[in-house]
């Protein structure tokens, strides 16, 4: 299970930086709001470090009123499109679980 | 009991997590490292008190510094670990085909250069042209060679004088069967015959691996997570 867990929280990850940039303790706990998301907070570094590595992130530095700058995260053009596959795929895997899921019950 | 400070906390927290990330390669270490701690000063200044309890609670959420690096080693791992695993026994055949098509023919003559070409033409590493390549490139392999090559060479069985009808010696001719090939044309071309298998087979195992390596490469970096 934490295995599909893990693999689709990157693309949660995605998808909340698909409506606004944010930086990483922000992104953490947006995360860790939804049930059964995240259960340690500190593995979603990295993750994050992957996403950066592999194209699908950006960062950047930007100066905070109130205490030191912070590093905030962005998607890029690849991880747009990566979620977007990633989003088709979803729903048509889901419908087949729920349906096989539907029939045991 | 000492109640400890929440700095005092961070820092034993930031002391074991770099303890345990020295397992980790240098940037992702820095990495990690640096992130959580930009993550638990944001923590202590959006907490309502920043007090040993609101450290404690940030430092619970966060997980273990032994959690962390696994998570990190997972994310390094499951992109390296199929290269590993694929590569190795993905020209373990080829080498086996080109040793047979070459050396195999000798110790183990016709046999081991069939299954040399049996290994040749189910691999899936070389296209058609260089399977035919490393059929024809001596037909039978390196021991037909060495049977082309005795073959040419004469046996002498003696001399026989030759004499006149009064019983005069005119000369003596050597008794030969065979034929022989002279030094300046047979020794290139024997060295041409025997390299040029060695030289394919060469060529052929590394275009081999090459491609082999390349094919594994490409899988794993298109790996999905999960």
């Amino acid at each position: 299970m934490s295995q599909l867990r893990r693999g689709v929280l990157e693309y949660c990850v995605l998808s909340l930086l698909a409506r606004e940039r944010l930086y990483a303790f922000d992104l953490v706990r947006r995360l860790s709001e939804v049930e059964g998301m995240v259960t340690s907070e500190g593995t979603v570094y990295p993750l994050l470090s992957r996403l950066r590595r592999v194209g699908w992130v950006d960062t950047d530095w930007v100066e905070s009123t109130n205490g030191p700058p912070r590093r905030y995260y962005v998607l890029t053009d690849a991880g747009r499109e990566a979620l977007g596959a990633f989003s088709r795929e979803w729903r048509q895997f889901r419908r087949g679980v729920d349906q096989l899921l539907g029939e045991g019950s | 009991m000492v109640v400890e400070s929440g700095d005092e906390l961070v820092r034993q927290y930031m002391a074991r997590l770099e303890r345990e990330a020295a397992a980790l390669p240098a940037d992702r270490r820095g990495d990690l490292v640096s992130g959580i701690s930009e993550h638990l000063a944001e923590a202590r200044a959006a907490a309502a008190d920043d007090d040993a309890a609101a450290v404690r609670d940030a430092l619970s959420r966060l997980g273990s510094p032994t959690e962390l690096v696994n998570a990190e080693l997972e994310e390094i791992g499951a992109h390296r670990l199929p290269m590993i695993v694929a590569a190795v026994p993905g020209t373990g055949r080829e080498l086996a085909a080109v040793l047979l098509l070459t050396a195999g023919s000798v110790v183990v003559p016709l046999l081991g250069w069939l299954v040399g070409v049996v290994l040749l033409w189910t691999s899936r590493w070389w296209r058609t042209s260089e399977k035919w390549l490393g059929t024809l490139v001596w037909p039978g392999g390196s021991f037909a060679l060495l049977l082309a090559f005795t073959l040419p060479s004469a046996s002498c069985t003696g001399t026989q004088e030759l004499t006149s009808s009064d019983g005069r010696v005119h000369g003596a001719v050597k008794m030969c069967e065979g034929f022989t090939v002279t030094p300046w044309l047979g020794i290139p071309v024997a060295l041409l015959l025997f390299g040029a298998p060695i030289a394919v087979a060469i060529v052929l195992y590394q275009r081999a691996r090459r491609r082999a390596t390349a094919a594994v490469q490409d899988q794993a970096t298109s790996l999905s997570p999960w």
